[in-house]
């Protein structure tokens, strides 16, 4: 579609050409807005927050060093985005905040077998939705925006290691979930 | 003990299954899953929750964004005071009668002072007992 580079984009925009940032508007819209429905459920604060993303974007656009790290700099802003839409949630629902694990050794694969259809959808939508907000954002990232771990790492201002960390945790509490559910 | 012997740890065969482990050492993870049931059946695991998730179709954009965030030549604003409704008259006088340009900053929050024509290119950031305003396309 264009042939400019993300960082190019950003440095025309801050520049005076409005048309770089429609540019990386419509390049990036969708997988911004994908991330925020998978880490908020609500497709419509996703819309909501997509649009501030975009807004925010605009104005620190002044501030980005073109690096290459374009899009870890968009998740970052996104993510920053959902995890203040979340604590707002908890705030407002008196909800405990949560980081447990849960140590019990992780059901096999076989556990898991007979999932399909949109139930079974619905049941990773859920499981999903109950990890701590830490290791959603890592594993959305990873599995659905197959970002790298350093990328995630600096979208989420954090380590290679915690990255690694996250998202292992992640995929052991979703492995117990999935295989409850399925059970049920 | 003899690499391949040795049993990955969970960290170690998640980055595996990410294609994050440089060559070697992914080569001597491969060796040793290729020999051991416990760990090709983590591996499967991994592999199975992973297919999973992807089976959740993504989600469709319910309409274009940019027609929300484009800066205007001629902005019309979302008024969202910080100090109140008596801040906001007061503001809206003052505006009224100085009649000041708008101006957009490059740092976290969108300050603007209302007017009837904006610019997105004009500099300077300040605040404002106008209020705090958020630029939409509206």
């Amino acid at each position: 579609m264009h042939d400019r580079t993300d960082d190019r984009l950003v440095t025309d925009f801050v520049g005076g050409d409005e048309g770089a940032l429609r540019i990386l508007v419509e390049r990036w819209e969708r997988p911004v807005f994908v991330f925020l429905v998978r880490m908020l459920g609500s497709p419509e604060e996703a819309e909501d927050l997509c649009q501030d993303t975009f807004i925010k974007l605009m104005h620190a656009s002044a501030r980005y060093r073109p690096e290459g790290r374009f899009q870890s700099w968009l998740f970052r802003i996104a993510g920053n985005q959902a995890r203040s839409r979340l604590r707002r949630r908890r705030i407002l629902r008196w909800l405990p905040m949560s980081d447990d694990h849960d140590t019990t050794a992780a059901p096999g694969p076989d556990a898991l077998q007979g999932m399909a259809g949109e139930e079974s959808r619905q049941q990773v939508r859920e499981a999903i939705a109950a990890l701590p907000e830490r290791q959603r954002q890592a594993l959305v990232l990873k599995q659905y925006h197959d970002m790298s771990y350093q990328e995630i790492a600096d979208a989420m201002d954090s380590t290679v290691n915690s990255v690694q960390m996250l998202l292992h945790r992640a995929m052991q509490a979703l492995r117990k979930d999935l295989a409850k559910r399925e059970a049920r | 003990m003899m690499p391949s012997e040795r049993h990955p740890d969970g960290l170690e065969l998640q980055a595996y299954f990410d294609g994050e482990l440089d060559p070697a050492q992914a080569r001597a993870v491969q060796a040793h899953c290729e020999t051991c049931p416990e760990c090709r059946t983590e591996l499967g695991a991994l592999s199975e929750v992973s297919a999973l998730l992807l089976s959740t179709p993504a989600p469709e954009l319910p309409r274009p964004i940019w027609g929300e965030v484009r800066p205007m030549g001629e902005a019309e604003f979302r008024f969202k005071p910080l100090w109140g409704a008596a801040a906001c008259a007061a503001g809206i006088a003052l505006g009224v009668l100085i009649g000041p340009t708008s101006v957009l900053t490059g740092g976290d929050a969108a300050e603007t002072e209302w007017t009837q024509t904006s610019s997105l290119w004009s500099g300077e950031t300040t605040s404002s007992l106008l209020g705090v305003y958020e630029v939409t396309g509206e």
